[in-house]
């Protein structure tokens, strides 16, 4: 449970895709870039494998936000994976901020393995609004419960 | 009414013929139903069952839901209208239906009365309101004449939409919440929908389990944003979806956001081209990327 | 379950004008689910104030199941590590339903069948019925879907309710019927002869409902199980649960597990025998693959199988299920098919 005054750390559940931004990711640890530790993987083969499903069951069950983040266009290790990928995530965005999903609750980027700099901007970028927009509400779920499992609901 | 006693019977007459001459083995189509305004789908295999077939402004259903599981037949002939034939081109794109089991009955069809609304006089459902496809995209035969038709206002958003649209986030979040605390989810809308064919529906596979049993809002919210999603560059917006729910929920603030935004970002109208691939099952590489960083 | 007397002790006038102030009056103690306007069509909920309350619609489309064996029901929570279980909190308040039609009253009858008798007791469902107070209300005039004289219900007998409402002018005849219902209507006047005795004229002279033959349909159902009828009937079926879901006396359910962040609860939620994940093993075998086998078991069970087991048949005649149907398919059409079955001779 969150300390009274103490900053709100949110919880980012980050897709990577196997061949560019994971390997981004490793590059930003071996070049020694700081970015903020609020971001769990979650590896996967291509951006084009992230199910709009993952992305809300994330949300559903206590990510603050959500990254997804693959090769650059035309970079694809599957040549396409990420342009079929692409075409998915804007219809998403775009139905989720008509529901009133809070926008930037969920962020899209190109991250190539050769961009470790990129990776940390992005994660360092993705945290801060996050941070912005405080704990997510919307979409969570959580049950009423008798009083003597509030407290140990939010340990 | 009585252009459509015309259309019923040219169609009774052509069903029989398709029937007698062995075109097609089975005609799935509109019969009277059990209740004033309701329809109800026939069968038919027997040219002198013809008759049994109706057309009026209340055949609300969409047939095409009733294809894939007609596995017996070898050459049907289907009823329908402009939206139904839509998600028709859809299903062969997709290759669930070989264009060469079917013959295609078309109907000109000016818009099916919303039996829910309880005013005088009835007026159109929605998605009728605004419907540019009167004629259907794909037919072997046609019946109606696409001249009666009055013109509609196309691109304007109903009512309903412009309201819900007009809200802010926050409040759009608790209207929808508000829509769907009356799911009992039966599951009519999916059943309904000639594109859900999935063997397995996500929200019935167990391992994993994506959404809980019972009725948490957030599951229910999960399931009809999926649904969207997943109907997304495919949707004919016919709207059978919305028309079976027995809780009256508007599903349309949903499906019909994700049809505007596949027209706007990919100029795609599912369904109406049988060649074009459906807009989320190919790409451009001048799509928009600025929701990337 | 057991009720007090069903011999009305008095009777009260309510006039119609002051319903809303009698709902009103209710809400400053009890928890009241009334039908509520929709779009074409009344709902049972929870309202906050009597103008909420819609009569317009005879039945409302969801049944009052809901309240008894809600579609999402948490037996209990539990949390990693700890030893004990935990109730779900419960309703401070005591609940009425206002109002409930005599077929719907039948249909709790069949739900007590299942879940409260001498084998087996659901404390769940028997908290949550013995806590409700039900205010009935005569039906005088059926509407077109009403089925409910097939099964012998009598829609102007207040049985089973606490207290019963005819509607008699501009005004509610309200028969006490139970002591709990006696302390509901404290502040309401004697009704006067004459309106009791108008009363019992419109009782007598009543509309019935539609009645179907039942003992043919029984019968056929015996020997039958695999007549062609069934993939005939079941052909425009969509396997949609609207049917199961607003049914006042389909009863299935399901247990499973459901987790939100570190809590768990076990969940009891509807099930459906239309869904063929109603029937799929562990093994991956599905018993019932075809919509037929899945039409054939809903019709089964509430006209073979239960009266079999209960004695009762799993019907009210309702006709929510007729109204709902986004095909039409009609168990009233299905059962005067079944009835003219066992006759050879007719088509």
């Amino acid at each position: 449970m969150m300390q009274p005054g103490a900053e709100f750390e949110p919880r980012l559940i980050a897709f990577l895709c196997n061949w560019c931004s994971y390997a981004g990711a490793d590059l930003a640890g071996i070049s020694r870039f700081q970015y903020p530790p609020n971001i769990r993987v979650i590896r996967v083969p291509c951006s084009g494998r992230v199910d709009p499903l993952f992305i809300l069951k994330s949300l559903q069950h206590g990510a603050d936000g959500v990254l997804v983040s693959g090769c650059h266009p035309g970079d694809c290790h599957y040549l396409t994976g990420n342009y079929y990928a692409r075409r998915k995530f804007i219809v998403l965005k775009r139905l989720l901020d008509y529901v009133g999903l809070e926008e930037n609750r969920v962020q899209f980027s190109w991250v190539s393995a050769a961009e470790g700099e990129k990776f940390s901007r992005v994660v360092a970028d993705a945290v801060e609004k996050i941070k912005a927009l405080g704990p997510a509400k919307r979409l969570v779920k959580t049950f009423s419960l008798p009083p003597e499992l509030i407290q140990a609901a939010h340990m | 009414m009585e252009l459509e006693n015309q259309i019923e019977h040219e169609l009774r007459e052509r069903a029989q013929q398709l029937l007698a001459e062995n075109v097609v083995d089975l005609i799935i189509g509109y019969g009277r139903g059990t209740l004033p305004n309701r329809v109800t789908p026939v069968f038919i295999r027997k040219p002198q069952d013809a008759n049994m077939l109706v057309w009026n402004n209340h055949c609300q259903l969409n047939l095409v839901s009733y294809l894939q599981r007609m596995q017996s037949s070898s050459k049907i002939g289907i009823v329908v209208k402009g939206c139904d034939a839509r998600s028709l081109v859809g299903l062969i794109k997709e290759k669930q239906i070989s264009r060469d089991r079917l013959h295609i009955i078309g109907i000109v069809c000016d818009g099916i009365l919303d039996t829910r609304a309880t005013g005088e006089p009835p007026i159109p459902y929605a998605s009728c309101q605004h419907c540019e496809v009167n004629v259907p995209p794909l037919y072997d035969i046609l019946i109606g004449s696409p001249d009666e038709i009055k013109p509609k206002k196309p691109s304007e958003l109903d009512a309903e939409l412009a309201a819900f649209e007009a809200l802010s986030p926050a409040e759009r979040w608790k209207a929808l919440e508000q829509e769907f605390s009356r799911c009992i989810r039966c599951y009519a809308c999916r059943n309904a929908c000639p594109l859900c064919y999935c063997e397995e529906c996500f929200v019935d596979q167990t391992q994993p389990k994506w959404i809980s049993e019972g009725t948490h809002p957030s599951d229910i919210m999960i399931y009809h944003l999926v649904r969207a999603l997943h109907s997304a560059g495919r949707c004919g917006e016919c709207g059978a979806c919305e028309r079976a729910c027995p809780m009256g929920i508007k599903l349309r603030l949903l499906t019909q956001k994700v049809s505007r935004d596949v027209a706007e970002l990919f100029q795609d109208k599912p369904g109406i081209d049988l060649e074009r691939p459906p807009a989320l099952h190919t790409f451009s590489t001048d799509d928009d990327n600025s929701t990337f960083l | 379950m057991a009720k007090d007397s069903t011999k009305h002790l008095t009777s009260k006038l309510l006039p119609k004008k002051n319903l809303e102030q009698f709902l009103d009056a209710l809400l400053k103690q009890y928890d009241v689910i009334a039908p509520v306007e929709q779009n074409g069509f009344s709902r049972y909920q929870k309202i906050t104030r009597g103008t909420e309350c819609c009569l317009k619609y005879r039945l409302p489309r969801n049944s009052i199941k809901e309240f008894f064996l809600p579609q999402d029901e948490t037996l209990f929570f539990f949390e990693p590590g700890a030893a004990s279980l935990s109730d779900a909190p419960s309703a401070k308040r005591e609940p009425i339903i206002f109002p409930v039609r005599p077929c719907d009253v039948r249909a709790l009858t069949i739900l007590d069948a299942v879940f409260d008798d001498e084998q087996f007791s659901d404390s769940y469902y028997v908290e949550k019925r013995r806590r409700m107070r039900l205010i009935g209300m005569a039906c005088l005039e059926p509407d077109d879907t009403c089925f409910c004289e097939t099964f012998d219900i009598n829609s102007t007998d207040g049985t089973g309710c606490d207290l019963f409402l005819t509607e008699v002018e501009d005004s509610y005849i309200i028969d006490v019927l139970t002591t709990k219902g006696k302390t509901l209507i404290k502040t309401l006047a004697d009704a006067p002869q004459e309106l009791i005795q108008k009363k019992k004229q419109q009782v007598a002279a009543r509309r019935k409902s539609q009645s179907l033959k039942l003992a043919e349909v029984q019968n056929f159902l015996k020997q039958c199980f695999e007549s062609e009828l069934w993939e005939e009937m079941a052909a425009k079926c969509l396997s949609c649960g609207a049917c199961a879901f607003l049914c006042p006396t389909c009863h299935c359910f399901d247990i499973t597990d459901d987790v939100a962040g570190k809590i768990g609860r076990r969940l009891r939620s509807w099930d459906c025998c239309m869904f063929p994940k109603f029937t799929l093993h562990a093994s991956g075998h599905n018993p019932r693959t075809k919509h037929a086998q899945r039409l054939r078991q809903r019709i089964m069970h509430k006209f073979s199988y239960f009266p079999e087991n209960k004695s009762l048949i799993a019907c009210v005649g309702c006709g929510r299920c007729v109204v709902a149907c986004p095909v039409n398919l009609d168990i009233r059409e299905i059962l005067s098919t079944l009835a003219s079955s066992t006759h050879p001779a007719s088509p």
